[in-house]
């Protein structure tokens, strides 16, 4: 299996008043593509600012981070947002749906900005939607869904571009044990379907547990990483 | 350029914010009607007197008798308008043609009708020089008559006959004293003129001793130019270069006088001061109003920095986000462009409505009066330059959305 992602010596510092905070210290990681990647650790131990640094939401302090065998570190803020356009979806914990646009709106966005054509679009977030098993509550807006359909409504919007990584911050964090489960089953299933590669965060032990992966962090550093 | 997707996100999140946009809006709405309605009182003031003087003869200086403030012992010795004073007129450097001019209210029947107008007594042996031309027919000889353009207007509209050259009429000249007296000469109407902007539009034409000499004998008096003096003394210089030189040495002689060139030079200053000042009054309005526009911008961005920094989770690019704001901003300029030329096009039909009804009151005859005037020109002007305003107001608040760093923007509730 081939590396689709590559951290080589990936530290971030927060400069807090006089004092430096070690959010990620020389981290080095391979992920291969395919791969469903459960990340835990304790609060504080550097998994969003991990996930954040694959994603390029925030550029590394130092060390390189390669995504295909692209160094995105040398990227703009706008070179990111149109790799990212192409290659990375997000899921969060809170949705971070548009509350004003309904979910098929919702699921259109990524397309609007990836400049799909418009004859195509619909029928894209359609599918994606039917996906996750919305198909009847396209029209609703979140505020007139619960947090589980919120997340598949955001899981849809994640996927309808077709990224190849799709990265994941606690997705079952807000909602009920089985919510949650029926969340990870979506996913897994995007997983096995459509090769998609996952990096989750989690502090659902049973989540972690599911995932082929598990990589451990601790003040910065992986500390430990197993295969199920 | 035009990125179809972009605006169309930009007028949805406009739409979704209905009543802000529209308040939004609201400003630059008033400020583009003031800036439309004031410049388009100038422009009509402009357009309406430029219209008026526009025929009149732009080398003729109309000259007058001093008016004696001080009463009798002023120094000066020039009373009333003589025949010496013509000569004396002609005499001066690059004087091309003199007339006294005389006027008697009289009236004229043409056929059956009767028609009150202005007798106008000029010096016809000079009248190409004076710059009168003909519409149609010759210039009068003996006591013919030629009728200006507007008379002509009325004599048509009342006989209900347009063809009224060679047509025998009737002067009735009238005295008005203490007993009016009426006398009544047969004549003909020989020739029409072209519109001079003057006087002479509104009256019959005909040589001044000719009129000279009715009036003295309706009036049974002689002598009246040298008691009453003429009306006025037309000067026309050879060209209109040196007709302020020749006004001014004129009225260092000792006369009153003064040339179209003056009076259209005069009100053309004061319509451009006044279209100036009350633009600028009209742009200060939008200055606010362009102000409100980055003012309601930056709260938008204050309430959507999640909505900004999730689209550019989801693959919006720095560009698109600053283009977004940029054509919300010029949107709700161009709207409020188009609302405020809307009502600028109402209210001056309303000023114009009400002008024209003051006017015509009190002048007992139907004119359509344009006080106000939106030229093309300014219609365009007005929407460009209110997207401008929209733009230009939107350019630092979209710069700052932009800007937004996504994991600060998430991180906010
Ligand atoms: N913008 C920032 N400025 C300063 N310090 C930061 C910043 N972002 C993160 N940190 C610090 O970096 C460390 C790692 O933070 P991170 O959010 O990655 O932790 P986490 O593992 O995701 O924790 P949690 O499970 O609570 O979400 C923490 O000590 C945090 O305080
Ligand atoms: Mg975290």
């Amino acid at each position: 299996m081939e590396e689709i992602i590559k951290l080589k010596k990936v530290s971030q510092h927060y400069k807090m008043g006089d004092s430096v905070v070690y959010a990620l210290s020389e981290v080095d990681l391979d992920i291969y593509s395919g791969e469903l990647t459960a990340l835990v650790g304790p609060s504080g131990s550097g998994k969003s600012t991990l996930l954040n640094v694959v994603g390029g939401l925030t550029k590394p302090t130092m060390g390189d981070v390669f995504i295909y065998d692209t160094n995105v570190k040398d990227y703009s803020e706008n070179q990111m947002c149109l790799f990212r356009r192409e290659h990375i979806g997000f899921i969060f914990q809170s949705f971070n749906l548009n509350p004003t646009l309904t979910a098929l709106e919702n699921v259109t966005m990524p397309l609007i900005f990836a400049r799909v054509d418009s004859k195509d679009r619909e029928k894209m977030a359609n599918d994606a939607l039917d996906l996750v098993g919305l198909s009847d509550r396209k029209d609703h807006k979140p505020g007139e869904l619960s947090g589980g359909q919120q997340q598949r409504v955001s899981v849809a919007r994640a996927i309808v571009n077709k990224p190849k990584i799709i990265l994941c911050d606690e997705p079952t964090g807000n909602l009920d044990t089985k919510t949650g489960k029926e969340i990870l089953e979506l996913i897994k299933e995007m997983n096995r379907v459509n090769q998609i590669t996952f990096i989750i965060v989690t502090h659902d032990i049973n989540v972690a547990n599911q995932c082929q992966r598990k990589i451990s962090l601790q003040d910065g550093k992986i500390f430990n990483d197993e295969r199920n | 350029m035009f990125d179809i997707d972009i605006i169309k996100l930009a007028w949805m999140s406009l739409w979704r914010r209905k009543l802000r946009t529209i308040l939004t809006m609201v400003g630059i709405m008033i400020g583009t009607a003031g800036i439309v309605i004031m410049i388009s009182l100038g422009a009509g003031l402009e357009r309406t007197i430029t219209g008026e003087f526009e025929e009149m003869n732009m080398t003729s200086i109309e000259v007058y008798a001093p008016y004696n403030i001080m009463g009798e012992t002023d120094t000066n010795d020039i009373k009333n308008l003589t025949k010496d004073d013509v000569l004396d007129l002609r005499k001066l450097d690059g004087v091309k043609a003199v007339t006294p001019i005389y006027n008697y209210w009289g009236e004229l029947d043409i056929g059956r009708e009767r028609i009150s107008g202005q007798l106008v007594g000029v010096d016809m042996s000079d009248a190409e020089d004076l710059g009168y031309e003909l519409e149609d027919g010759r210039f009068p000889r003996n006591n013919e008559i030629i009728i200006g353009s507007k008379l002509l207007e009325d004599v048509e509209e009342i006989t209900g006959n347009n063809s009224v050259i060679r047509k025998a009429v009737t002067i009735i000249t009238m005295s008005m004293g203490e007993e009016s007296i009426e006398n009544e000469y047969r004549s003909r109407v020989v020739g029409t003129l072209k519109s001079t902007g003057g006087n002479e539009d509104y009256s019959a034409v005909m040589d001044i001793d000719i009129l000279i000499d009715m009036v003295e004998e309706t009036e049974n008096r002689s002598n009246i130019v040298q008691t009453d003096g003429y009306e006025s003394i037309r000067v026309v210089a050879e060209n209109t270069e040196i007709v302020d030189q020749l006004t001014k040495e004129i009225n260092e002689i000792g006369y009153m006088s003064y040339s179209t060139q003056d009076l259209l030079a005069g009100i053309g200053s004061i319509s451009k001061y006044l279209q100036i000042f009350l633009g600028g009054i009209g742009s200060i309005a939008l200055l606010v109003a362009a102000i409100g526009i980055t003012n309601t911008m930056i709260m938008s961005i204050y309430e959507r920095t999640r909505e900004i920094g999730v689209n550019k989770v989801i693959g919006a690019s720095v560009k698109d986000i600053r283009n977004q704001f940029l054509y919300e901003a010029s949107f709700i300029g161009l709207m409020g462009g188009v609302a405020g030329l809307t009502i600028s096009y109402v209210i001056t039909l309303l000023i114009n409505f009400i002008a024209g009804m003051i006017i015509n009151a009190q002048a007992e005859t139907a004119v359509s009066i344009n006080i106000a005037y939106i030229p093309p020109w300014l219609a365009i002007f007005a929407i460009t330059f209110s997207i401008i305003v929209g733009v230009l107001a939107g350019l630092y608040p979209a710069n700052r959305a932009a800007k937004i760093s996504v994991l600060e923007a998430l991180r906010q509730e």
